[in-house]
């Protein structure tokens, strides 16, 4: 019965397969079974019309790879918040070693060593891959911050600078090939800043060692002007709306290369950025004078009290008068002063001399032929594999059916909502 | 990063296993299709479908750890979480075949023409009104081996059903269908 059911579901799809690919039609096909043409006819009928309307389920264009970037994003995410809760005070490690109230700062303490570590030994955390718009970007700022805040000296500073900065330009890339324009005035605004601070942290690496200076100085001109053929060659392809922000971080660019170039020279930087003051060393402590001993207080004898006289009597008091009334002068008039004419001012003002603007050149920028930007191709959806190597279901893997509808034989009938089921999941 | 393409389901769903988020987003690439195809069959709103699609992935990530590549087929314990998913959905929102306008139904997609759009709504509604007509398990025998091209061995897997039970449940749905598409005079 269930070879048959096997041959007739064969044929059934033999039949649909050669229709599908146009080789015959419903009815020459039947004709190929006139046995089980009665049995085939309302089957492939129905097959047909499911098959047509397959399509129209598949899920729009771009969706499936934007969400994959969501859920991957919020995996993330997840993984970053369960290490934390890892760490947390009630893990058995802390509750034996420490007490709540020191766990959360060493917590803390943790979470920025770990950061620090990933963070300035280049390792590929996962929100290092994160761009603007994604969640986990402001994770990966973030440690980018905590790599300066840990950073040695102005030499590791600028070094750290200088691998931003290729990061800020990744980023501008991607969102282009991503069509995520949106976000690029944003990532030219955080790319032109990352240049300014190279600079700056490069000037200050001259004041100590010009040659270290100029090394990594050359290496961010270097790359700038890579980074600058490729943009011209984005610039191209980008909508009309992308386009101004993607000039300005060619300009951004150029300017960077210029000032890279003067670093070391004695030029100042054209950046109008304020450098941020590096803690200077705190003051030696100037020794305090030791207290000198001081003399034990000396003794001196006072004269002995003399004896206090005995209180004499009184007089009583006298009857004392009341005080008389005295005139008081009547008061005479003031004479007022009568009003001078002041002086009128003279006019003594000079005219000075208006100052004259003199035109400050402003760098025109021509672009250099670059090779043009081809867009990573995205994979290439591969077909589900037939599961060949499908194991046999092991015993316990009973699942309890979700819908609880009870089969009525004829087939037809109607529907019964699926939230009537009351499930016993072995499935989330 | 290594070239996917190269490597098979097993491997990508072990690496995905071992925590590997890359790995899983793979996964979700060669999966997310079917998955989608088949909560669209069960929904009036494409909308709803995408967001169960990576509800359903999210959730399967969380309990990877538990799966056992020996025993259910992966995309078989993706379609159990899709239909608990489903069923989850319908709680929330209430929201049955029934009550569900054409107007409900049609979903305005701005990447696309929009004739094409209302074009394809309305085939998909046409789906939902046929498949309503029949027996919960004949839909979804008929969705899971047709519309999100499961095969008989997978699809016994998520229908819980021996082989030749889903064999004759797929050969009843087929018919059943048939008087429908006829009575409703599309074929």
């Amino acid at each position: 019965m269930q070879t048959n059911r096997e041959e007739s579901e064969k044929i059934l799809h033999s039949c649909l397969d050669l229709i599908l690919t146009g080789q015959e039609t419903l009815d020459s096909v039947l004709a190929r079974y006139p046995e089980q043409a009665d049995m085939l006819r309302p089957q492939l009928e129905s097959l047909l019309w499911l098959r047509n309307i397959n399509q129209e389920l598949d899920p729009r264009p771009g969706f499936v790879a934007a969400s994959r970037r969501r859920l991957v994003a919020k995996i993330q995410q997840e993984r970053v918040a369960e290490r934390v809760e890892d760490l947390a005070p009630k893990s058995g490690f802390f509750s034996l070693f420490l007490s709540r109230r020191f766990a959360t700062p060493l917590i803390v303490a943790l979470v920025l060593l770990i950061s620090f570590y990933v963070a300035s030994n280049g390792l590929n955390l996962d929100s290092q891959n994160a761009i603007p718009g994604d969640r986990l970007y402001a994770v990966k700022i973030i440690f980018e911050k905590a790599a300066l805040a840990f950073s040695r000296d102005h030499a590791s500073d600028a070094e750290l600078r200088v691998e931003f900065t290729h990061r800020r330009s990744e980023e501008i890339y991607r969102l282009v090939a991503e069509g995520r324009y949106e976000f690029i005035p944003e990532t030219v605004k955080s790319f032109e800043n990352e240049v300014g601070q190279t600079i700056i942290s490069l000037n200050q690496v001259a004041s100590q060692n010009d040659d270290q200076a100029r090394q990594i100085a050359g290496e961010l001109e270097d790359y700038l002007n890579h980074q600058r053929a490729i943009l011209a060659g984005l610039i191209q392809n980008a909508p009309v709306n992308a386009g101004p922000a993607i000039a300005a971080a060619i300009q951004a660019s150029v300017k960077g290369s210029r000032d890279a170039r003067g670093v070391g020279s004695g030029s100042p930087p054209t950046s109008t950025l304020i450098p941020p003051p590096r803690p200077t060393e705190p003051p030696a402590p100037t020794p305090t004078p030791r207290p000198t001993s001081t003399r034990p207080p000396v003794w001196t004898p006072t004269s002995a009290p003399t004896e206090t006289p005995e209180p004499t009597s009184t007089r009583p008091p006298t009857h004392t008068p009341w005080p008389t009334s005295t005139p008081s002068p009547e008061p005479t008039d003031t004479p007022r002063p009568a009003p001078t004419d002041t002086p009128a001012p003279t006019n003594t003002a000079t005219e000075t001399p208006t100052p004259t603007s003199t035109e400050t050149p402003t760098p025109t920028y021509t672009v250099t032929p670059s090779p043009t930007y081809t867009a990573t191709p995205s994979p290439t959806y591969t077909a589900m594999p037939t599961s060949t190597d499908t194991p046999t279901p092991t015993p316990n893997n009973t699942v309890t059916p979700t819908t609880t509808t009870t089969a009525i034989p004829g087939g037809v009938n109607t529907p019964v909502p699926m939230d009537t089921a009351v499930p016993m999941r072995l499935y989330p | 990063m290594p070239v996917w393409e190269d490597i098979d389901d097993a491997q990508v769903l072990q690496l995905a296993q071992d925590g590997d988020p890359e790995a899983f987003g793979e996964l979700y690439e060669r999966y997310a299709k079917f998955i989608f195809r088949f909560l669209y069959s069960h929904l009036y709103d494409r909308l709803d479908a995408e967001d169960l699609t990576e509800e359903v992935f999210l959730r399967a990530w969380r309990t990877l750890p538990n799966f056992r590549q020996q025993g259910v087929p992966f995309v078989a314990y993706l379609y159990h979480i899709a239909r608990n998913a489903m069923i989850d959905h319908h709680r929330r929102s209430r929201h049955t075949s029934q009550d569900v306008s054409i107007e409900d139904g049609l979903v305005i997609n701005s990447n696309s023409n929009p004739a094409e759009t209302a074009t394809n709504n309305l085939e998909h509604l046409e789906l939902r009104k046929l498949l309503v007509q029949l027996r919960d398990d004949y839909q979804e025998v008929l969705i899971l081996r047709f519309l999100s091209e499961l095969s008989p061995d997978e699809t016994a897997q998520a229908m819980d059903r021996s082989v030749g039970a889903v064999r004759v449940l797929q050969h009843r749905a087929l018919a059943a269908m048939r008087k429908i598409l006829v009575k409703n005079q599309i074929v």
